[in-house]
C-alpha cells in the first residue's frame, strides 16, 4: 500500500469515469460466456457512484461516454447539457423513489437518459470502419478539461482529481497521439488514470495511461463482479492496492 | 461505369502513389496502389476489400495496349493470383503508370530488403501481415568502414588515448575487447564517435589567465622576520599590473641598485602596503624616492583618470558621452559622486576597472581592435549597419514547407504500424442487429440497483484480489531479500562479460542486413564472438559453483539477446541459401 502524496483524509475527490460504451463491444461482451452486459455493467457502475458521492459530502463526479464514430464522440452524461435534464425532470417513472437521497436520482436519472439518448439515434454507426474502438483520445481530453476547470474554480484548493476509464474495445492506431498527449498532460498534472478493462484484450495505449500516470490498470477476470473490483480498488484514492 | 480521375500525387500523404477506378471479380471500386502496398476498395465501402502488400507480390501482368479491356493480374508468393480491370476513362493510360510504378517499386523492395522479401508466404486475406522485420535495420550508413579505410591520423589516436586515460571503464572494455582482439580498433571506435567529439572538443578549450590581482602576502616567521617569496612569475605580474613598477625597474635596475635590492625596497615602499588596511605601518614608512615616485604617478593616475583617451576612436554606439538625449531628466553628466578625493573607493574601483580590462584584453590579445579605417568611415560603411539590426525584431523568413496533407489518417497510421491493431475490430462483422438490440434493450431502461453480486463471483473476485496484493506484496519482499551478494572477483567478470556482449550485440545489429562484403564479414566475427560469450557464460556460471545461480539469473536476459542473434543469423542465412537456390 502506499499513499498518495499530501493526501489527506478530508480532501474532496473529483472522479471523472469515462465509460465506454461501444454497442458492438458490450454486444460481443454480453454475449461472450460470463461476460457483462451493458445494462447490467451501468447498474454496478451507478452504485459506484453513489458510493463514490456518499463518501464525501463535497465529492465530486463527471461522466463521459466515449462512444463509436465521429459524430457521436464523446460526451458528458454528467454534469449533463440542458437538453437531457429537460427530458429527465419530466420522467414520472421516478416517483417510486421519492425516498432516494437527491443527489443519487439526479446521478442516476442523469447517467441513465444520457445512454439511453446515446443509444437511440445511431443508425449511421453501421458505416462506420472503426467499430471496436472508441473515441478515447476525445474523452480524455475532455475528462482533462473538465478537470482544469474544476481545479480553477475550487477555492479551497485540495481537491483531489483522478480519472476511471472504463473499457472494452481495442486501441485504434490512429488516436494514438491524441491519447498519449492526453496521457503525458494527466502525467504533468498529477492526475492517475485508472483503467478497468471489463471485456477484451489488454489495451497497450491504456496500459501506458495507467503506468505513467502511476493509476491502476486492472483487468476483471471475472467480469459479472464488476462493482465488487470497483469497489475494492477504485473507491479511494488514499490507499492504493493493486 | 462511374468516371474517375487518375492523378499521382508526389506528396509524402499516406504514401499514396496511384488510384484508379477497377472492378474486381465484377465488384466495382477503386484500386489504390500506396506506398507498401496494392489496395481494392470496393466502392461506397472504407474497408479494403483487397490489400496485398507489395513484398508479396511475386509477379505482375498486364494486358497488352492493344486488348480492349486494360487488365492488371498479380501473383502472390502464395500463388493466389488477382485480376483487376481498369474501368477508367483513361484506362490505357493508367495502366502503363501502374505498370511502371509497380516495377520501381518492386524492383526498390527486392533490392533493399533481399534476405526479408524471399521469405515470405502470405494469404491474400485482405489484413495486412505483420511485418517481417524481426531485424531493426542498421542505423548506420554514413560511417561505414568502406568508406573509411584511412588510418586515423596522429591526433585521432592522441585524443582515444587521452579518453582512454580519463575514463577508467573504457579503458577497461578497450582493454578486453581491443587489445583481447575481439573487436578492432577501429570497430570500436566507430560507435563512439560522439565520445571522441566531444573530448575534442574539451582539449581544444585553453585555459585563460588566472584573474587574480598578484598580491603577495608576507610570512612571518620565528624570529619575527618576515619573508616574502617571490617568483619570475609573479615579478611578470607585477610588471604587467603596475607599468610604473616596470618602469622603475628598468631605470634602476642594474646600474643603480641590485636586484635584490630593488625588491626589498619594493616591499618596504608605500607602494606596497598601500593595499592593506595596515595604516600604522605606512606611518612608518621610510622614505623611498623611487617607489614614492611610483606611487605618485600611479596614484595620479587612478584618482584623475588616463590621461589619454582617443575621443575620435570611440565607437559611437558604445559612446556614453553621445546618448545624452536619452537621459533628458538629468542628462549623462559625470557622476559627481566619482569626484576624486571623495575617499578610498574611486581609486580602488578605477584599480579593479583597470585590472579587469587586462584580464579582458590578454583573452583577445591577437585580435586587433576593430576598425582601422577613420570613425567617419566606420559610420558611413556598414559597420554600425551591421550592429544596430537587432534579429528579434527582423520579418520571419518564410520557409518552404510541404504541407501534410492526410485525407483519411486511419489508413496513414496503419501503413505507420504495419500491423493493425484495429483490424481487430475492424474486419469483424458485428450484426447490425446490435445497434437495434441496444436501442430496444435502452429505450425504455431503468437500472435496478438491487441485484446483488452472487456467491461464487464474490468469493471468487475477493480471492483474486487479495491474491494480487499479496503477490505485489511478496514481490517486493523478494526484490529486498535478494540482493545480489556475490564475490568481487566473480562481480567483476560478470560485469566485464556483460559490456563485451553488449558491444558484440551492438556491432551485430548494426551490421546484421548489410550487404557491404566486409560489413558482412564483420558481422561473422560477431556471431563467432556471440557464441563464444555463450559459451563463457556457462564456463562462469559452472565455476562459480553457489553463485552459478545468481550469475545465471544476472544473465538471463543478455542470454536471451544473444541467443535471438543467434537465431536471427542462422533465419537470414538459410534464407540467403533459398534464394541463390531459387
Amino acid at each position: 500500500m502506499k499513499d498518495v502524496k499530501g493526501a489527506s483524509e478530508d480532501d474532496a475527490n473529483l472522479l471523472v469515469l469515462i465509460i465506454d460504451t461501444n454497442p458492438f463491444m458490450w454486444t460481443k461482451s454480453t454475449e461472450s460466456p460470463s461476460g457483462l452486459s451493458l445494462d447490467n455493467a451501468l447498474c454496478q457502475l451507478l452504485v459506484f457512484i453513489n458510493a463514490h458521492m456518499a463518501l464525501k459530502h463535497d465529492n465530486k463526479l463527471a461522466v463521459i461516454a466515449s462512444h463509436v464514430g465521429i459524430s457521436y464522440d464523446s460526451k458528458f452524461l454528467y454534469p449533463a447539457t440542458n437538453a437531457v435534464q429537460v427530458n429527465n425532470n419530466s420522467d414520472s417513472e421516478q416517483s417510486k423513489d421519492t425516498n432516494m437521497y437527491q443527489t443519487f436520482r439526479a446521478v442516476n436519472n442523469q447517467v441513465t437518459a444520457g445512454v439511453r439518448a446515446l443509444m437511440q439515434d445511431a443508425p449511421t454507426l453501421e458505416t462506420y470502419p472503426d467499430k471496436g474502438s472508441s473515441m478515447i483520445a476525445s474523452a480524455l481530453s475532455m475528462a482533462l478539461c473538465y478537470v482544469n476547470r474544476v481545479l480553477r474554480t475550487d477555492n479551497v484548493g485540495h481537491i483531489k482529481p483522478r480519472i476511471l476509464i472504463v473499457s472494452v474495445s481495442s486501441d485504434s492506431p490512429y488516436q494514438y497521439i491524441g491519447i498519449m498527449n492526453c496521457i503525458f498532460s494527466a502525467q504533468k498534472a498529477s492526475i492517475p488514470i485508472d483503467v478497468c478493462k471489463v471485456y477484451g484484450e489488454d489495451t497497450v495505449f491504456l496500459q501506458q495511461a495507467a503506468h505513467i500516470t502511476e493509476g491502476v490498470y486492472l483487468k476483471l477476470a471475472s467480469p459479472q463482479g464488476f462493482l465488487q473490483y470497483l469497489m475494492e480498488v477504485s473507491m479511494s484514492t488514499g490507499a492504493r492496492t493493486c | 461505369m462511374t468516371t474517375s480521375k487518375l492523378h499521382t500525387t508526389t506528396s509524402v500523404s499516406e504514401g499514396k502513389r496511384l488510384q484508379a477506378s477497377a472492378s474486381y471479380n465484377n465488384v466495382d471500386g477503386i484500386l489504390h496502389l500506396v506506398n507498401k502496398k496494392l489496395i481494392f476498395t470496393a466502392k461506397g465501402s472504407k474497408n479494403p476489400m483487397i490489400s496485398v502488400p507489395l513484398s508479396d507480390l511475386k509477379q505482375f501482368f498486364v494486358s497488352k495496349p492493344d486488348k480492349p479491356d486494360p487488365k492488371l493480374k498479380i501473383k502472390l508468393f502464395s500463388d493466389v493470383e488477382h485480376m483487376f480491370v481498369l474501368t477508367t476513362s483513361n484506362a490505357k493510360e493508367s495502366l502503363g503508370k501502374f505498370k511502371i510504378e509497380l516495377q520501381t517499386l518492386i524492383s526498390k523492395q527486392r533490392s533493399g530488403h533481399a534476405s526479408n522479401a524471399s521469405s515470405r508466404v502470405t494469404s491474400a486475406a485482405p489484413s495486412p501481415k505483420p511485418r517481417n522485420g524481426n531485424a531493426p535495420s542498421p542505423s548506420s550508413g554514413a560511417s561505414s568502414p568502406a568508406l573509411r579505410k584511412t588510418a586515423p591520423t596522429a591526433e585521432e589516436i592522441a585524443l582515444r588515448v587521452e579518453l582512454l586515460s580519463r575514463n577508467a571503464e573504457l579503458a577497461k572494455l578497450h582493454q578486453e575487447l581491443v587489445v583481447g582482439r575481439f573487436i578492432t580498433e577501429e570497430d570500436f571506435w566507430e560507435t563512439r564517435k560522439h565520445l571522441l567529439r566531444d573530448e575534442a572538443a574539451k582539449t581544444e578549450q585553453k585555459k585563460g589567465r588566472s584573474s587574480t590581482v598578484p598580491d603577495l602576502k608576507p610570512v612571518t616567521e620565528e624570529g619575527g622576520d618576515v619573508k616574502i617569496k617571490i617568483t619570475p612569475q609573479i615579478i611578470h605580474d607585477i610588471f604587467e599590473h603596475y607599468p610604473s613598477v616596470k618602469k622603475a625597474y628598468t631605470e634602476n635596475v642594474p646600474h643603480n641598485l641590485k636586484e635584490e635590492e630593488f625588491w626589498k625596497r619594493y616591499f618596504q615602499s608605500k607602494f606596497f602596503h598601500r593595499n592593506r588596511s595596515n595604516a600604522d605601518r605606512m606611518k612608518n614608512q621610510q622614505k623611498d624616492d623611487i617607489f614614492d615616485k611610483c606611487f605618485a604617478e600611479d596614484e595620479d593616475e587612478l584618482v584623475h583618470g588616463p590621461k589619454k583617451i582617443r575621443l575620435d576612436r570611440l565607437n559611437r554606439l558604445i559612446d556614453l558621452s553621445m546618448t545624452a538625449e536619452d537621459h533628458l531628466e538629468n542628462g549623462n553628466e559625470p557622476d559627481i559622486t566619482m569626484q576624486p578625493g571623495t575617499g578610498k573607493s574611486l581609486t580602488l574601483l578605477r584599480k579593479f576597472n583597470r585590472h579587469a580590462e587586462r584580464v579582458l584584453k590578454s583573452s583577445l590579445s591577437e585580435k586587433p581592435m576593430k576598425p582601422k579605417d577613420s570613425p567617419s568611415d566606420y559610420t558611413q560603411k556598414k559597420g554600425y549597419k551591421d550592429e544596430i539590426i537587432i534579429e528579434d525584431l527582423d520579418a520571419d523568413e518564410v520557409q518552404p514547407r510541404i504541407l501534410l496533407n492526410i485525407n483519411d489518417s486511419r489508413r496513414y497510421f496503419e501503413s505507420q504500424t504495419g500491423t493493425s491493431l484495429n483490424d481487430i475490430g475492424q474486419n469483424e462483422q458485428f450484426p447490425t442487429s446490435a445497434l437495434t438490440n441496444m436501442k430496444a434493450l435502452f429505450a425504455d431502461w431503468h437500472p435496478d440497483l438491487r441485484k446483488p453480486i452472487r456467491r461464487p463471483v464474490s468469493s471468487q473476485v475477493t480471492q483474486m484480489l487479495n491474491k494480487s496484493i499479496k503477490d505485489r506484496n511478496n514481490l517486493n519482499a523478494r526484490q529486498r531479500s535478494l540482493e545480489m551478494k556475490i564475490p568481487p572477483a566473480l562481480e567483476q567478470q560478470v560485469m566485464n562479460i556483460h559490456s563485451a556482449s553488449k558491444e558484440f550485440l551492438r556491432h551485430f545489429w548494426s551490421t546484421v542486413n548489410s550487404t557491404a562484403p566486409e560489413r558482412i564479414e564483420k558481422n561473422k566475427r560477431m556471431v563467432e564472438q556471440i557464441r563464444k560469450t555463450l559459451e563463457r557464460i556457462d564456463e562462469v556460471a559452472e565455476t562459480a559453483g553457489e553463485d552459478g545461480k545468481v550469475v545465471r539469473l544476472m544473465f538471463k536476459h543478455m542470454e536471451a539477446a544473444l541467443r535471438n542473434a543467434l537465431v536471427v543469423r542462422q533465419a537470414a542465412s538459410i534464407n540467403g541459401k533459398r534464394k541463390r537456390a531459387q
